[in-house]
C-alpha cells in the first residue's frame, strides 16, 4: 500500500489505476563465501576512507 | 551473490507458477491444499497486476535440482520473488504465514538455509522427489 502514491508519499495521492509488474521468480543456490568476500572488501573500502582522513 | 539460478523466464521447465487474479484479500483460507487447476492463470515475468488494493494468489510449485543438494548436503537455497509490490508466503496446505516479501527490502526467502531450516522435507511444502529434483510448493498472496 505505500507503493501506491503518485511521487511523494507525504501528501500524495493514491494511484487508483496502479499496475504491478511481476519481475523476478528465480530459484538460488547461495554462495556464502562470495557473501563474506563481498562484506570484508565493503570492510576495507570503509577502512581507506579513515586512512585518506589522517 | 549466487553459485547458480534458475529463472521463470530462462527456466520454465523449473516452475509450475499458476495464479488466480482478484483474490479476495486476507482469504488464505480458500486457497488451501488446491492444485494447480483452481489458478486459471499462468503468469510470465513482465504480467501485470493490478489496480492498487487489488490482491492476487498464486502457486508456486518449484523445482530444485538434486545435483546442488547432493554436491552439498548443507547447501543454502533461496526462493526469490520480486512482484513490485507486497507479498506473503504461506505454506499451502497448512496455511501457516512464512516470509514478507518487499521490492527492495526483502526479495529472498530461504527455503533451505544449511543449518535449521529446511523447506525440501517441510510438511505441506515438501511435493515429491527423484533423481532430478525435489518439488515444492508455496501459496503467495500478492498486494497490490
Amino acid at each position: 500500500m505505500f507503493g501506491n502514491f503518485k511521487g511523494d508519499i507525504w501528501g500524495g495521492q493514491i494511484d487508483m489505476n496502479r499496475e504491478f509488474e511481476l519481475k523476478k521468480c528465480e530459484i538460488g543456490l547461495f554462495n556464502p563465501k562470495i557473501e563474506e568476500y563481498f562484506y570484508s572488501l565493503e570492510m576495507i573500502k570503509d577502512a581507506a576512507k579513515l586512512l585518506d582522513k589522517k | 551473490m549466487y553459485k547458480e539460478t534458475l529463472n521463470l523466464k530462462e527456466h520454465p521447465e523449473s516452475f509450475n507458477l499458476k495464479a488466480k487474479k482478484d483474490a479476495g484479500r486476507f482469504d488464505v483460507k480458500s486457497y488451501l491444499k488446491k492444485g494447480p487447476g483452481h489458478f486459471p492463470e499462468t503468469p510470465k515475468i513482465g504480467d501485470k497486476f493490478g489496480p492498487s488494493y487489488s490482491t492476487h494468489m498464486f502457486r508456486v510449485e518449484l523445482a530444485i535440482p538434486r545435483k546442488w543438494i547432493d554436491a552439498d548436503p548443507n547447501c543454502e537455497i533461496h526462493f526469490i520473488w520480486n512482484g513490485n509490490c507486497e507479498a506473503s508466503l504461506y505454506n499451502p496446505v497448512t496455511g501457516k504465514h512464512l516470509s514478507a516479501i518487499t521490492e527492495n527490502v526483502r526479495e529472498v526467502y530461504h527455503i533451505k538455509d544449511g543449518k535449521s531450516k529446511n523447506d525440501l522435507e517441510e510438511p505441506g511444502i515438501f511435493i515429491s522427489k527423484d533423481d532430478k529434483e525435489v518439488r515444492v510448493c508455496y501459496l503467495l498472496e500478492m498486494a497490490c
